[in-house]
């Protein structure tokens, strides 16, 4: 017996493989200069039992790397600590800046390989909808994909989180490389997210944006 | 032996160059493919060490660009994971494949073994 899985499980569990695996690229990366660090020590280490003279500032340099490399880490690991929590509440009282704070963050290894400029300042005030927080960072990110698609030149897209007129926007612009019925988008998943989440993502070539407005 | 690394993690590739070099081995190191092609330009090299997965230009499509201007070069790559994806797309044409963190011993033998098959 044939059995599919329900399509909106597995559109969140590939978003959240996606994720899962970039941030263990990144900590990986982390872990590498730690090991060549390391190296770096027991080399000194063996050139002083030869007789060469060890230099504290040299030391203290490697130290200040591993720190470097330590706290970079954790702060992965942090994301992905809340990043993994999101899914704990289907529904919850979001504030709308810092969840698309994480998912810019999640996504730094996606942005660096299109190799574009992200713009984002967080809202003053706190932007809140009552929403479910993990099918929001799907949907966000998938967003964020599609600009980066589409963006520039430049290479730039810049992000705003606002309250709007009578409901929350988040605002992708400087497409520049919109067009009319670009690819697809919104396509299958971004339509079941959008349909849970009662989320009208709006591609304007015009404007050179992609909005997702929330429910009023 | 004048060997390039590329890796877009600064402090890895100069570590490794550091290290290298307490072994006899010299060793430039870039960040970016772009910088990569830039030393090539000035510079002959027996071997470069990549990272597969760089921002703007992968290891792969560096180490087409670099044979073209030095058909010579034997090249080895390093990875984070050692997919199934990567060992397809990279090994056909590499000479060795290494999964970071790598062991510095390890990299050298496989540096002797690309230069002397």
């Amino acid at each position: 017996m044939e059995q599919r899985p329900d399509p909106l499980a597995e559109t969140g569990l590939q978003f959240f493989g996606k994720i899962s695996a970039s941030i263990s690229h990144e900590i990986n990366n982390a872990l590498a200069i730690l090991n060549e660090n390391a190296g770096l020590l027991e080399d000194l280490c063996v050139m002083a039992e030869k007789g060469k003279a060890l230099d504290p500032q040299r030391l203290q340099k490697v130290a200040g790397n591993q720190l470097k490399q330590v706290r970079r880490a954790n702060d992965i690991v942090k994301r992905m600590n809340r990043f993994s929590h999101s899914i704990d509440e289907p529904v919850s009282q979001t504030n709308i800046g810092e969840l698309m704070g994480l998912v810019l963050a999640l996504s730094n290894r996606f942005i660096a390989n299109k190799n574009i400029a992200v713009d984002y300042a967080p809202p003053e005030t706190p932007v809140l909808a009552t929403t479910n927080p993990f099918f929001l960072e799907n949907l966000l990110f998938n967003c964020l994909m599609q600009a980066l698609e589409t963006a520039g030149p430049p290479k730039a897209v810049s992000v705003a989180v606002t309250p709007g007129e009578s409901a929350p926007v988040v605002v992708f612009s400087g497409l520049e490389g919109l067009a009319n019925g670009d690819e697809g988008f919104p396509g299958e998943q971004e339509a079941r997210l959008m349909a849970l989440l009662k989320i009208d993502v709006r591609v304007e070539p015009a404007r050179k944006t992609i909005a997702a407005i929330f429910p009023g | 032996m004048k060997v390039l690394l590329v890796d877009d993690e600064k402090e890895l590739a100069a570590t490794l160059a550091e290290r290298l070099s307490f072994r006899q081995i010299d060793a430039d190191w870039a960040t970016s493919g772009q910088e990569a092609l830039k030393m090539a330009e000035d510079a002959r090299y027996d071997l470069a060490v990549l990272d597969v997965k760089m921002p703007r230009m992968s290891g792969i499509t560096l180490m087409k660009r670099l044979r073209e201007r030095q058909p010579d070069m034997k090249f080895i790559f390093m990875t984070g994971h050692g997919s199934e994806e990567d060992f397809k797309t990279g090994s056909a044409d590499a000479s060795h494949y290494l999964v970071k963190p790598v062991k510095l011993e390890a990299l050298v033998e496989k540096m002797k073994l690309a230069l002397n098959p």
